[in-house]
């Protein structure tokens, strides 16, 4: 008698243990694929400056010191959303950051710039997606952290959030800096 | 076919599996007062299925192309009714359950025992696919790591529990309730097999002219579905056999519609004719006994985009049988380049052509298809939804309580 019971609790276990998951799930962001380009040489490129269409940005553009890459257009809301806290964020840690601009229009790009504030030292324009493709990005914004060799350190795609700086970025530039600091000595 | 994008069309795919499962325990339940368990838990699983669905698409925690947001406090709502009337339902099944046994006996050769194992093979075919939609979530919350779940898995685990099921429909719907004899069950159901089996093996090969043992297998299967379904309208019109029920007449329809669509996925599935080539205007291509000859293009001013759009004749044999105008459309507003394709369609057939790139010098690539019975797979499910819908109009489901 007490296994013909066991038999019909067995549904509200399964769903029990179901909820769990999808719990966890819900914090889980799916599109978080683990990048192959991290801990990898930052892919070279060389694109015309938003700015100034006869200046180019490379990989060489951010070479010797901590930085941040953000990917980012004038129509992604995401972007608009993480702006103030990248902005208050790099200057705060004094940490440098260069934009991608991503799959827009050089002219709403402008604007957009203007109207929101600029944090970036130097914007890459990458109408084509040239540059996106190479370094596997899939949607704006996303935010590499680049170290003094050139490598990538981290990924964050979406926008930035208080705790993500916090918890993924600042640990990885206090120990890119450390290393850069003892490669000087050394 | 266009992808199958998982959580949306595997979830309702598990609840067309469930849901079919319960209206046969139903009938069950309601002639012989059995299965009410099983009967119960299907009924709580196909509403359950639903919510899930709007769960996992909704909520973002698969990625769905027809997720709108992966907004959290969206998916803890969500999932928070999920838990109250799922959890309640399942908590009142577990309690109350067990009382619902009944104690009726019925023989292994019996329609109690046809619709058991309709139920069985249709929760495994469910549970292997919520399997599969679930694995992406399963997976990393074991420490496997991520993944990700294709076609091939579904297509291969669907086809598993499938086949017999669909064999079985054929000998279940002949049975009669609580004992049958088997040798007269096969004596009834001499002549759909003969006739299933000997079409089958026959009629692909003259019709489309080459051989295969899993299409053969499909065909068969179809035919031996839709044959007996068929046999007690035919016997009835040659006088063997009592008046059809409304029930009656449901069922072999619903079942009709079933054998069609199984015929429209094989025959597709086995026949279908695709080429991609470039074509310059003045080319012809000829595609199973159609000839698709390329005029060249034009452009062509849309309400809100502008196309250049490919003319295409096609023939078969001497006589000219339609035109097909594909476009290659550029949106105002959104610049992607976007493909229309051209469809001829018919009760056969469906004829497709669409413009990939331009090669140059007027040239085109040209995707054509030409695929058999297509709009058989979605034809049959009409027929089984029109025996649905005269199921539910039988009298019998209309009784006041005294």
């Amino acid at each position: 008698m007490q296994n013909m019971r066991l038999k019909f609790l067995l549904p509200i276990a399964a769903f029990v243990a179901l909820v769990v998951v999808f719990y966890n799930g819900l914090y889980e962001d799916p599109t978080r694929v683990p990048s192959p380009f991290i801990g990898k040489q930052a892919p070279a490129f060389e694109l015309p400056s938003l700015q100034n269409p006869a200046e180019m940005v490379t990989e060489e553009t951010f070479a010797g010191q901590v930085s941040l890459f953000n990917v980012w257009a004038s129509w992604c809301p995401g972007c608009a959303q993480e702006h103030a806290l990248l902005t208050a964020v790099a200057a705060q840690h004094g940490v440098p950051v260069y934009g991608l601009n991503w799959k827009d229009e050089r002219s709403a790009a402008l604007k957009w710039l203007q109207r929101m504030g600029n944090p970036y030292k130097a914007v890459a324009y990458d109408r084509e997606n040239i540059v996106g493709i190479d370094w596997g990005v899939y949607g704006a914004p996303e935010t590499f952290l680049i170290d003094s060799k050139g490598v990538i350190q981290y990924k964050l795609i979406g926008p930035m959030t208080p705790d993500i700086w916090q918890q993924e970025f600042l640990p990885r530039i206090a120990t890119a800096r450390e290393e850069l600091a003892n490669g000087g000595e050394g | 076919m266009g992808p199958l994008d998982a959580p949306v069309d595997t979830t309702a795919w598990m609840f067309l599996m469930v849901g079919t499962a319960l209206i046969h325990s139903l009938a069950v339940t309601e002639k012989r007062g059995l299965f009410k368990s099983s009967t119960l838990l299907l009924a709580i699983g196909a509403f359950s299925l639903s919510l899930l669905g709007t769960f996992l698409v909704r909520s973002g925690v698969l990625v769905s192309v027809h997720a709108f947001a992966s907004d959290p406090s969206r998916g803890i709502f969500i999932l928070a009714f999920l838990g109250v009337v799922i959890g309640s339902s399942l908590g009142l099944y577990a309690w109350r359950a067990p009382s619902l046994e009944a104690s009726v006996g019925f023989k292994p050769c019996s329609r109690e025992t046809f619709i058991l194992a309709n139920s069985i093979l249709l929760s495994i075919a469910a549970l292997v696919i919520l399997g599969g939609t679930l694995a992406p979530l399963i997976y990393p919350a074991l420490g496997f790591g991520t993944i990700s779940v294709g076609e091939p898995y579904f297509e291969i685990a669907f086809l598993i529990p499938m086949l017999p099921l669909v064999l079985l429909v054929g000998v279940g719907m002949h049975t009669a309730w609580r004992s049958m004899e088997p040798a007269q069950l096969m004596k009834q159901l001499r002549w759909p097999a003969i006739i299933a089996v000997t079409a089958g093996v026959i009629l692909p090969y003259l019709v489309f002219g080459s051989f295969s043992l899993l299409t053969t297998l499909g065909v068969i299967i179809a035919l031996w579905t839709i044959c007996s379904a068929l046999l007690d309208p035919a016997r009835k019109i040659t006088g063997k056999a009592p008046r059809l029920t409304r029930g009656m007449v449901a069922m072999q329809l619903a079942h009709i519609g079933l054998g069609m669509t199984v015929l429209g996925i094989t025959v597709t599935s086995s026949y279908s004719v695709i080429t991609d080539e470039g074509m310059k205007p003045g080319d012809t291509r000829e595609i199973s006994g159609y000839t698709f000859r390329f005029d060249g293009v034009r452009d062509k001013q849309g309400p809100n985009y502008e196309a250049i759009q490919g003319l295409f004749t096609v023939s078969r044999g001497e006589q000219p049988y339609t035109e097909l105008r594909p476009e290659k459309r550029i949106y105002r507003v959104q610049t992607n380049p976007m493909s229309e394709a051209a469809i001829e369609a018919g009760w056969g057939k469906d004829l497709f052509v669409a413009l990939g790139e331009s090669l140059g010098a007027g040239a085109w690539s040209v995707r054509i298809q030409h695929r058999p019975l297509i709009r058989f797979i979605w034809f049959g499910c009409l027929v089984m939804a029109l025996g649905g819908l005269i199921g539910v109009s039988d009298p019998r489901y209309r009784k006041r309580a005294a």
